[in-house]
């Protein structure tokens, strides 16, 4: 099959949906489709084969955080050229609610498209996104899938119809064999943490406040802080003596992300809200890395209501470092939770996921049609599409 | 006096605007159910197509029941949805009444090619439960567009028939799942 996958977010940014969009069009070309995939991308250099980029994203504030989005005009022509010259049978557009590249996709196209929902998101911040136009949007979607019971929910709750919840695939085969950086975790032991240190919904501020405590017990214990933006500012809230236990690494590649997972005795999501899966959890769980994580629904899911990892009460340093403290003295429990930790990783694997998806795409997909630009169609309405469309499937 | 006349007109082009949106958005919410129901239609042809080859490897009275079931899904009135949905009911629960035993399903995987046909109905069977969703997804959208007052004033829909879901049952067995 012909396959055109649009991400929202940037390629060569680290997130969930752009490594949930990288993993599924690789487990496809596998499986001996044809994929291309369209996406935002700060730079053109080292980007895959099967990705089109629209250039460079626009930081926009949305769903409680900066997300680096692309659209506009020039943006929009892209896309329709990009519909017009792939001839798929099915359009995968992603978190199609943004305003992006996926409702940019979906307005110029016409034919099977199908759509996943990755984040659950409260109800304000849906209604300031559902203007009408994205409403219309909704509506030409074939087939609705959402990651997680959460996603679902939102789905339904806010734009009706119902979605297929499909969970998101991990690639382990990266983690399984992975190797700590050199010198990590060291004697003292260490604590990892990965994702944006500015994005206060990654909960890097939870860590930092847990870290006095942690020090106290631990004086030799290094704390690994792995993600782009800058944590100058949440680390000088802290005594220069346990400031100095801090090692930032900045933005790191998708290679190095693996070491890096291994490199600590606890790997700690403190994430305080607006996660519908948890795809890092099971990546370090790959890796044989505990997890401790903060109990929002996704987490506990993803980490089997604590069997494969504990759970900590969110945005509560106190019960954080409480956690911390009580696993790395007990060696047996580590141990469990690596075992516990590497089977429910295994349970998540892409070649799985991705025949699920798979057979929505044939579900939805009819021999002789194809996916077809309708930008004209989408913004002037009767008056601007090119012939009827009605009568065009028979 | 001009500037009345601009916000007359501009009004005007708006509310025509408006209407072609609406209509617009009818015409693709008809285009997908169209789309959708061809996707249907082909999982349910190819389901009655697997059915009939299971027929001539069952047992001559599970084959007989099968293959009755499988004949009438094919032979159908396209415009009697009723009708339609009552013969896919039949072939539905003619594959729960003759594979319903595990141990005859078993007994039936050990020749390899039945074992592929009864993959095959497995898959189908998968696509063939997303598409009826997917379908009636999109016949719900449209009935509740086609119920706003200005889209039933202004005749938008035109002669198209009002859109109605294909609401069979399509549960295999729990030997098949």
């Amino acid at each position: 099959m012909k396959i055109g996958i649009v991400c929202p977010y940037a390629w060569d940014v680290p997130g969930g949906v752009s490594a949930h969009v990288h993993d599924l069009a690789i487990a496809l070309i596998r499986r001996g489709h044809t994929v291309s995939v369209l996406a935002p991308a700060e730079s053109d250099e080292g980007l895959p084969d099967f990705v089109v980029s629209t250039g460079k994203p626009k930081a926009v504030r949305y769903n409680g955080s900066v997300a680096r989005l692309s659209f506009g005009p020039v943006t929009a022509r892209k896309v329709s050229r990009w519909i017009a010259e792939g001839e798929f049978d099915v359009l995968h557009v992603h978190e199609p609610l943004a305003p992006s590249l996926s409702v940019l996709a979906i307005w110029a196209a016409k034919g099977p498209i199908v759509a996943t929902w990755h984040s659950s998101m409260d109800r304000s911040r849906m209604l300031v996104s559902l203007n009408r136009l994205a409403l219309t949007a909704m509506e030409k979607i074939t087939a609705r899938i959402a990651v997680s019971e959460a996603a679902r929910t939102t789905l339904v709750e806010h734009v009706g119809g119902d979605a297929i919840i499909i969970p998101n695939g991990v690639d382990t085969t990266e983690f399984t064999n992975a190797t700590a950086l050199p010198g990590w975790p060291g004697l003292g032991k260490a604590i990892v943490f990965l994702g944006r240190v500015d994005e206060p919904r990654k909960g890097l501020a939870v860590l930092v406040n847990a870290a006095p405590k942690i020090v106290a017990q631990f004086p030799d214990i290094r704390f690994l802080i792995a993600g782009p933006g800058d944590a100058t500012d949440l680390l000088n809230n802290l005594a220069d003596s346990v400031a100095q236990h801090f090692v930032t690494l900045g933005m790191i590649s998708a290679e190095d992300k693996p070491s890096v997972l291994a490199s600590g005795n606890i790997y700690v999501a403190p994430n305080t809200g607006g996660e519908s899966f948890g795809i890092v959890l099971l990546e370090a769980m790959a890796t044989g890395t505990p997890v401790v994580a903060s109990d929002l629904t996704a987490f506990a899911r993803v980490l089997d209501s604590g069997k494969a990892g504990a759970l900590f009460h969110n945005e509560e340093s106190d019960d954080l470092a409480e956690v911390i403290c009580n696993l790395l003295t007990n060696e047996s429990e580590l141990r469990r939770l690596t075992v516990a930790g590497h089977e429910r990783a295994n349970e998540f694997d892409w070649a799985t996921v991705a025949k699920r998806i798979e057979t929505v795409y044939e579900s939805v997909h009819i021999d002789g049609v194809v996916v077809e630009p309708d930008f004209a169609g989408q913004m002037l309405g009767r008056i601007g599409s090119s012939r009827s469309v009605r009568g065009s499937v028979q | 006096m001009r500037v009345v006349h601009y916000v007359e007109i501009f009004a005007v082009l708006g509310f025509l605007w408006h209407l072609s949106h609406q209509a617009g958005r009818l015409d693709r919410l008809h285009h997908r159910i169209d789309v959708a129901r061809a996707a249907l239609d082909g999982h349910l042809a190819r389901r009655a197509a697997i059915v009939a080859d299971l027929a001539n490897v069952a047992d001559p009275a599970s084959g007989l029941l099968l293959r009755e079931a499988a004949i009438a899904a094919r032979s159908f009135d396209p415009t009697d949805v009723m009708a339609r949905i009552q013969v896919e009911n039949t072939l539905t629960a003619a594959i729960r009444d003759t594979l319903e035993d595990p141990d005859d399903v078993a007994a039936l995987s050990e020749d390899p090619v039945t074992a592929e046909l009864l993959r095959e109905l497995k898959d189908s069977s998968a696509r063939l439960e997303l598409s009826r969703r997917f379908h009636a997804d999109a016949v719900q959208a449209c009935r509740h567009l086609r119920q706003q007052r200005l889209v039933r004033l202004f005749h938008l829909a035109g002669h198209a028939d009002a859109p109605e879901t294909m609401d069979f049952d399509d549960q295999l067995p729990a030997s098949l799942r």
